[in-house]
């Protein structure tokens, strides 16, 4: 299990933001260069995402959430607010979780659990959810895409969705 | 379907920017978070996040800019910022913990903010209603465990002025000695900003207030007041509620 960083950034030890830098630096850039138009845009958001994530350490409860899901929430946080607020579409490309990601996924109790909750969704509702939330399609966008009508699309986001967040609540995560 | 499974399905619509004008985050701000913490959870489970790395040189550069900012953070100090009167930005984060370089952000909006102020002064409010054809309201009502219950009212905001008015009824007078109250406006950018809109004090059992915030709301959604200490706040912390009112919510 890793160190609780967040503690340390917290508490404003030396070399925290290092460390934080060096946990964490890849999700925050894989979920920026996501949801970002180019490379610049990316590291502007990353920078903005760690100060978020280092003013928000006092915050973090292990019992809600593993480290790396708190910092992926202040992340895509961000990221929506920046996308929000420049109301700007985003083409995503499609992203395959590596062998590497999904080895990682079982250091994480909460997310290998909702790993499990995930896989039990029937296949088409967990493709609607990943276009969602993974490919940042808006439903509308999923609707058209998958050939589903849009009343059906939002009701299986929010179905996948509560499924997963009820898994982590009974599993004393959220 | 029950009125929380109803809620919790309205959060996933207003977390996916599929509803407008809702404000949960700010109303139900534990129970949005859990939506927030599951769609990053499925995040992680879904991509490949957890196995990317960050190049070397965007490393550099970022942790650069941090400890830039960490030093800076050591040569500034909060306390003697003068709060009365004074229009404030509050990212939701720093009410857990505001640190000095955010405090030296917040000076740089605020000399802007200054800036920004209208030297116009408060109209009444049949003025105000007379004064702009785009006149949003929305209504009061009892937030989530509120300190004072019952208390009813309407906003009226004009994003074009961007200014606005608020009345309300059954509001405790207050000792500004002690407590007054703050509204906070809560745009577009929902969780990442919060903007103060007045601090005011109530003498009777009806008032009107003008609101008149310092910097650009961009789309205002919702409207929250709160108890805060004399002078107000930067960092409110939420916990002393009253009211809320989410404009087309």
């Amino acid at each position: 299990m890793k160190p609780c960083i967040l503690e340390q950034v917290a508490s404003g030890e030396e070399g925290a933001m290092a460390a934080l830098m060096d946990a964490y630096g890849g999700l925050v850039w894989s979920l920026a260069t996501r949801f970002c138009r180019d490379r610049s845009e990316a590291e502007d958001a990353s920078q903005d995402i760690l100060l978020s994530v280092w003013e928000s350490a006092k915050r973090y409860d292990a019992d809600k959430a593993s480290e790396a899901t708190f910092v992926a929430m202040i992340a895509r946080r961000r990221l929506i607010d920046r996308q929000r607020r420049v109301r700007r579409e985003i083409a995503s490309e499609t992203i395959e979780a590596s062998v590497e990601a999904k080895d990682r996924l079982s250091d994480s109790e909460d997310l290998a659990r909702v790993s499990e909750e995930i896989e039990k969704l029937p296949p088409e509702q967990r493709e609607v959810l990943r276009l969602s939330i993974v490919e940042n399609l808006t439903h509308d966008e999923i609707a058209e895409a998958t050939g589903r009508p849009l009343g059906t699309v939002k009701s299986q986001i929010r179905r996948s969705l509560l499924k997963v967040r009820d898994a982590m609540t009974k599993g004393g995560v959220a | 379907m029950s009125d929380a499974l109803n809620r919790l399905e309205q959060m996933v619509d207003a977390y996916f920017g599929e509803a407008s004008g809702m404000a949960f985050d700010v109303a139900h701000g534990d129970e949005f978070e859990s939506i927030e913490l599951a769609a990053a959870a499925c995040d992680l489970a879904m991509s490949d996040a957890l196995a990317t790395q960050m190049p070397s040189d965007v490393r550099s550069k970022v942790l650069d800019a941090m400890l830039d900012l960490e030093a800076r953070r050591s040569e500034e100090t909060t306390d003697a910022l003068p709060m009365s009167s004074v229009p404030t930005v509050v990212t939701t984060r720093s009410r857990f913990a505001i640190s000095g370089w955010v405090a030296a952000a917040a000076l740089l909006l605020i000399g802007t903010a200054t800036i920004m102020l209208r030297n116009t002064g408060p109209m009444t409010l049949p003025e105000f209603q007379n004064a702009y054809a785009d006149i949003e309201t929305a209504t009061w009502s009892d937030w989530d465990n509120p300190e004072l219950a019952g208390v009813t009212g309407t906003v009226y905001w004009s994003e074009s002025a961007q200014k606005g008015y608020m009345t309300f009824t059954g509001l405790d007078v207050n000792d500004p000695k002690v407590e007054q109250y703050q509204l906070w406006i809560i745009d577009e950018r929902g969780l990442s900003q919060r903007i103060s809109g007045a601090l005011f004090n109530c003498d009777g059992s009806q008032i009107s207030v003008p609101i008149e915030p310092g910097i650009e709301v961009h789309d205002a959604a919702a409207f929250a007041v709160t108890i805060e200490a004399p002078g107000g706040t930067w960092v409110s912390d939420m916990s002393r509620r009253v009211v809320i009112a989410s404009l087309g919510g």
